[in-house]
């Protein structure tokens, strides 16, 4: 679900003046969004749990306490989220995984294999999941932003750092990239 | 095959999800954590401040959206087109009448070539002419804003009529200087713009004097003075323009565009006819114009006449 920009602007304000009603009603906005953006990044549902409730508390804190102006609610939160993640990946490498985050990104996780595993109705669901997976993290990142959260350009060159033209591109070759994996696994089923 | 694809993504929205018992349970220990924060729990009120400063973010990220900006380049385009339209049939008094002269002199200014500016101010008078035209018939007016309408339009006929005298004395100076190395084709083209010119003027002077004859008595004795002097001076425009044919070499000038040599010089079938008959004439009448000439100063010095004192 999407605010209207001046409703965000609004409960953004009621933030800055420490509403907890009005934190609530950004949880309740954003949960799902970045749920599923960060449940795409990390490895298990347990990791996703814990960064998107840090992703609030960190939300609560940095708006309350900055004297910066705010200009876009949506994009602060799924910066501070992809922050979060890349932290996540950064401590976890420090303590005993060697691999660098691209490397990192793109391997197949454990819930992953599960999920391949698993036969049932949900099966074309679970194979895009899947090829969403094999994507490294920049196309996986901008197909979610894009097809799954339905934002617009501009506001996923703000969340990325990128200008619009280099999104785009990313697009471009991610989507390609899906199709091609699309058609590899299409013709290893068959 | 796109579409499809971005479909399955699409529908990943309705297939991920958090589990609803940690969601609530997660939203309640957030809550518990950030209002322990807070000191006393208080109705959060936004106030005037804050809702102005909502506002002005609102309004400078719709300003910078591009469909907003092409509406306020839009709008100011069609909006400075209506008052430009509105001020070309503008009146002396009229509020928009300092518009149209500013344009004027714009127009001007963005003139460089000297003969064009001449032709250019010559046009200008002719609409002052114009405009004096639909004074004197105007007749939601009383005699004293008429009058004053008058003064004006006259003046700045006057002033465009000297500014022409200004430029055709400027240009005869030049000529004189460095004749030798101006080239014949220079030369047709400078005959033909003075003699235009000269016509012009004569026209001008008469067409000004006439239309004050419409005038009821009162009015015209008001602005009698002021449209005679007017007149004068558009008979120096006329002077200063057959000055500036007889500076020029003429048989070299008029045989070139008697004969068609000048190729793109002789276009306006009009003028050329004009021409003819004024090269005839200024070879017949040279004794009588200089009489004339030692009797009225026009050089380009001449202090402005005083008409609206």
């Amino acid at each position: 679900m999407k605010p209207l920009n001046i409703e965000e602007k609004l409960l953004l304000l009621r933030l800055k003046k420490k509403d907890p009603e009005a934190f609530a009603q950004i949880y309740d906005l954003y949960l799902n969004p970045i749920y599923r953006f960060i449940y795409f990044k990390v490895a298990t549902r347990q990791d996703a749990e814990d960064l998107t409730s840090e992703v609030f508390l960190r939300l609560w804190q940095y708006t309350t306490e900055t004297e910066d102006e705010i200009e876009n609610l949506r994009a602060l939160i799924y910066k501070t989220a992809r922050n979060l993640v890349i932290d996540f990946y950064r401590r976890n490498a420090k303590r005993d995984l060697p691999q660098d985050l691209e490397t990192l990104s793109t391997v197949e996780d454990e819930r992953q294999q599960s999920l391949l595993e698993q036969v049932d109705n949900k099966i074309e669901m679970k194979n895009i999941e899947a090829i969403l997976r094999q994507l490294k993290d920049d196309y996986r990142e901008v197909i979610i932003l894009r097809f799954v959260e339905e934002l617009s350009i501009s506001e996923m060159a703000r969340i990325l750092d990128k200008s619009k033209g280099s999104v785009r591109v990313i697009l471009h070759r991610a989507l390609k990239l899906a199709r091609e994996l699309i058609k590899k696994n299409g013709n290893s089923n068959n | 095959m796109e579409t499809q694809i971005i479909k399955e993504f699409k529908k990943l929205k309705t297939d991920i999800v958090p589990d609803i018992e940690w969601a609530v349970l997660s939203r309640e220990a957030l809550l518990q954590k950030i209002t322990a924060d807070i000191p006393v729990a208080e109705e959060v009120k936004i106030g005037f401040g804050g809702y102005f400063s909502l506002f002005t973010q609102v309004f400078k990220q719709r300003l910078l959206e591009p469909a907003v900006v092409m509406i306020l380049v839009l709008g100011t385009f069609l909006t400075s087109s209506l008052v430009i339209n509105a001020a070309f049939y503008s009146l002396p008094g009229q509020s928009l009448y300092k518009v149209k002269l500013a344009l004027e002199k714009t127009h001007a200014a963005m003139t460089t070539n000297d003969q064009a500016q001449v032709n250019l101010k010559v046009e200008f008078a002719q609409k002052r002419v114009e405009e004096l035209d639909k004074i004197v018939y105007q007749t939601d007016v009383n005699s004293q804003e008429k009058q004053a309408m008058i003064k004006e339009v006259v003046y700045e006929f006057n002033n465009n009529v000297i500014a022409v005298s200004n430029h055709l004395n400027k240009l005869s100076q030049a000529i004189k200087q460095s004749e030798s190395k101006i080239a014949p084709k220079d030369k047709a083209q400078t005959v033909k713009m003075a003699i235009s010119v000269s016509s012009k003027a004569k026209q001008l002077a008469e067409n000004l004097d006439k239309k004050i004859q419409d005038l009821p008595a009162v009015d015209q004795e008001e602005v009698k003075d002021l449209v005679a002097t007017a007149v004068k001076s558009a008979q120096e425009v006329d002077l200063s323009a057959q000055q500036l044919v007889e500076g020029i070499d003429q048989p070299t000038g008029a045989a070139d565009l008697t004969s068609g040599e000048v190729k793109g010089a002789a276009n306006d079938e009009n003028i050329d006819k004009t021409l003819n008959k004024n090269i005839e004439d200024a070879n017949s009448d040279t004794e009588i114009k200089i009489e004339v000439k030692a009797q009225t100063v026009t050089g380009s010095n001449e202090p402005e006449p005083e008409i609206l004192k």
